[in-house]
């Protein structure tokens, strides 16, 4: 089961050179060695607000698996779910 | 069976556990036969020794996250409808995943939704569900800074039939074991993964507490995030675990393996 | 075939059923052919409105005006696709020249789809990227190279998906428009003269409206899941009362009862001193109708009777604790990409009569 963030709060993510996630800042903790489980694009909803979201399913060190998405719109980064 | 005359309880306890006693064979001082909610894993309804969650318990899940306590939530939830239950989920952090929790079993036509305003109100409704005497399982999703009395609640749920199941931070936890029926504590040892993608998680599970058997009773759980159209729903079903005591089965090679990493 | 679309933007997030339908049922004015695709998507028929409203300029401006507050796209084509194209690339100032210049509007020509859509880049096909990706691989970068090319060698590069995106490139959709059924709903009306004062009158009259319409329906083995009391009022606006009926039923006495209860909650809770005011007319509507002997019976399932009483115990609770609290989750759309969009949820007490 997950916990669904359906509001999508911002997330802070650092990228590497190819914009795979490399540091994740939530809830005031940073998470500096992440592994990434999975990463998918998705697109939707062309004729009314247009949805471009790139995807990572990751995993930290000290055991946070949840998924983030870019808002490639915006530009931003926002949290999805938590596994738990 | 004999034992000394004069032995510290705790031993005899221990000794007679240790013999395979359980609830239905001979009940023991302080071990009560009492009607239960399942738990949705059988190992666990059998290391609480009382065939579930019992009714009229308020249980906290001890679990930081990511050890499992959202889906463990889930899946009783999933066994309580099953067995023919009405189940409440206190959703007070809004974080309720309905696609996820249908596939995971969950029947929402029969899971009322609450989302209070705030920790105090998700008790007074969840003191009214109980009253109202119709609901099995009342999940108390909590959030939040402020931690709530849970005495009242504890007290109302011996007359409600229902099992309160409490999952949140660690002072919520800490504020309601105080007056808790159950603490199961929940450890994540694996997480469980298919090729490079982690689709669930191998937690170990102790009765830390338990007002109606011993406690001390232990098990692990493999429980399955059930997630995304990623992730093909069979897999759960066919996915081999590492440790079976079927060790001789032989699958055909073709099934996708799962692999146990170290959490 | 000419088709509009309409797009209300907002109107999805902001989930108000009600007022869907009422949107819904303001458009029949335009064309009696509407298609309800999804909550703030229409498509309407509006082949041959000319002799009544004029040219499809004058169309789509009635169209905006019937849409109602809310922001709104408004698209014409020959078909779908190229209506929902047309939304997709409205711009506002279009048409008239009040309040609907601000609505986006398009109007592609009638039988000029294929010519209209050889310029256009072929990104605004609907495919994912990774179609996107083959076409460019192939140099195709406008509709117009992907409609002119032999229909056997796109089927061959691109299979049956890319036949009907060809098939989109040159214009064409052959789904067909399908009407959505009008509600129906009985209604009827009652005056005081003078003025009623006391509740025994408005309960009368609640009671032998209920039964009016009642009696009308058992004949059809029909029973509305709604009922909607309107009350006017001397010197004070309209009150209204919707109740979503726990079930269908053609019981007035239970109706009138309900009506009342949530009357008195409604009363309760409003802040002022309208509450004084003296009743001068009464209008009860029913909706929702159903034949309630082809109701699946709930009976089956263990839990049925006691959600049933649970609901009761809601609506109490809800009285107490105040609206937004008690929810079921509905996921209509399981495969929907976005995962926020795949369920939502219902406030109970709100919902239609119906049972899951």
């Amino acid at each position: 089961m997950t916990r669904l963030h359906a509001t999508h709060p911002l997330v802070q993510v650092d990228t590497d050179e190819a914009g795979t996630p490399v540091r994740l800042r939530l809830a005031g903790e940073t998470h500096a060695e992440i592994g990434i489980c999975n990463r998918w694009r998705l697109v939707d909803d062309w004729w009314r607000e247009p949805v471009a979201r790139a995807y990572f399913k990751l995993v930290t060190r000290d055991g946070l698996l949840c998924t983030v998405f870019l808002d490639e719109i915006r530009g931003t980064w926002h949290l999805e779910r938590i596994f738990d | 069976m004999t034992l000394p005359a004069v032995q510290p309880l705790p031993e005899v306890l221990d000794a007679l556990r240790e013999r395979g006693l359980r609830r239905g064979v001979t009940p023991l001082p302080g071990e009560m036969v009492v009607p239960a909610v399942p738990t949705g894993h059988a190992a666990l309804d059998e290391a609480l020794a009382t065939g579930g969650w019992p009714r009229g318990a308020l249980a906290v899940l001890d679990a930081a996250p990511g050890h499992g306590a959202t889906s463990l939530a889930l899946d009783s939830a999933a066994a309580s409808q099953a067995a023919g239950g009405l189940v409440a989920w206190i959703d007070l952090a809004g974080t309720f995943d309905p696609a996820l929790a249908a596939r995971r079993g969950v029947q929402l036509e029969w899971l009322l939704l609450v989302r209070p305003a705030d920790g105090a109100e998700a008790l007074e409704l969840a003191a009214w569900l109980a009253r109202s005497r119709l609901l099995d399982l009342l999940v108390l999703d909590l959030d939040g800074p402020s931690v709530p009395r849970f005495e009242r609640l504890a007290a109302l749920l011996p007359r409600s039939d229902a099992t309160a199941l409490l999952i949140g931070p660690s002072a919520l936890r800490q504020a309601a074991g105080r007056v808790a029926g159950i603490r199961l504590r929940l450890e994540r040892r694996a997480w469980l993964a298919v090729g490079g993608d982690l689709v669930g998680l191998r937690t170990s599970a102790s009765v830390t507490r338990h007002r109606w058997a011993l406690t001390g009773g232990h098990t692990e759980l493999d429980l399955y995030f059930g997630e995304g159209r990623r992730i093909d729903p069979l897999i759960p079903a066919l996915a081999i675990p590492e440790r079976r005591s079927d060790e001789h089965l032989e699958l055909p090679a073709e099934q996708p393996a799962l692999v146990v990493l170290s959490a | 075939m000419r088709v509009l679309m309409l797009v209300w933007p907002t109107l999805r997030a902001m989930d108000v059923p009600t007022q869907w339908e009422g949107l819904l049922d303001r458009l029949d004015d335009l064309s009696p052919r509407i298609e309800a695709l999804e909550e703030g998507v229409a498509l309407v028929d509006v082949t041959g409105l000319e002799p009544i409203h004029g040219s499809e300029r004058r169309v789509a401006a009635r169209a905006v005006a019937l849409a109602g507050m809310y922001p709104v796209r408004v698209g014409i084509g020959d078909n779908r696709w190229l209506a929902s194209l047309a939304v997709r690339l409205a711009r506002p100032g279009e048409i008239g020249n009040g309040a609907e210049a601000r609505a986006a509007c398009l109007i592609l020509p009638a039988g000029e789809g294929r010519a209209t859509l050889a310029p256009m880049p072929i990104g605004l096909l609907p495919t994912d990227q990774a179609v996107r990706d083959r076409f460019s691989l192939f140099g195709l970068t406008t509709m117009g190279q992907l409609a002119g090319l032999p229909r056997s060698a796109v089927a061959a590069q691109f299979g049956e998906a890319g036949e009907r995106l060809q098939a989109l490139a040159r214009g064409e959709d052959p789904r067909p428009l399908v009407p959505r059924r009008r509600p129906e709903r009985l209604a009827t009306s009652a005056r005081f003269e003078p003025p009623a004062e006391g509740v025994t009158e408005i309960t009368l009259a609640l009671r032998r409206a209920a039964t009016a319409l009642t009696d009308r329906l058992g004949g059809r083995h029909l029973a509305p899941g709604r009922a909607v009391l309107s009350l006017e009022r001397e010197a004070a606006s309209p009150l209204s009362v919707h109740l979503a009926l726990p079930e269908p039923s053609t019981d007035p006495d239970w109706i009138t009862r309900l009506l009342l209860a949530r009357l008195e909650a409604q009363v309760r809770g409003s802040a002022g001193g309208e509450d004084e005011a003296r009743i001068t007319g009464l209008t009860l509507t029913l909706d929702r109708l159903t034949n309630p002997a082809a109701r699946q019976l709930p009976a089956f399932e263990p839990q049925a009777g006691r959600w049933e009483e649970l609901r009761w115990s809601v609506e109490r609770i809800g009285a107490r604790f105040g609206e937004g609290r008690l929810w079921r989750v509905v996921v209509d759309r399981p495969t929907a990409a976005l995962p926020e969009r795949q369920a939502r949820l219902v406030e109970i007490g709100h919902e239609a009569g119906t049972h899951p």
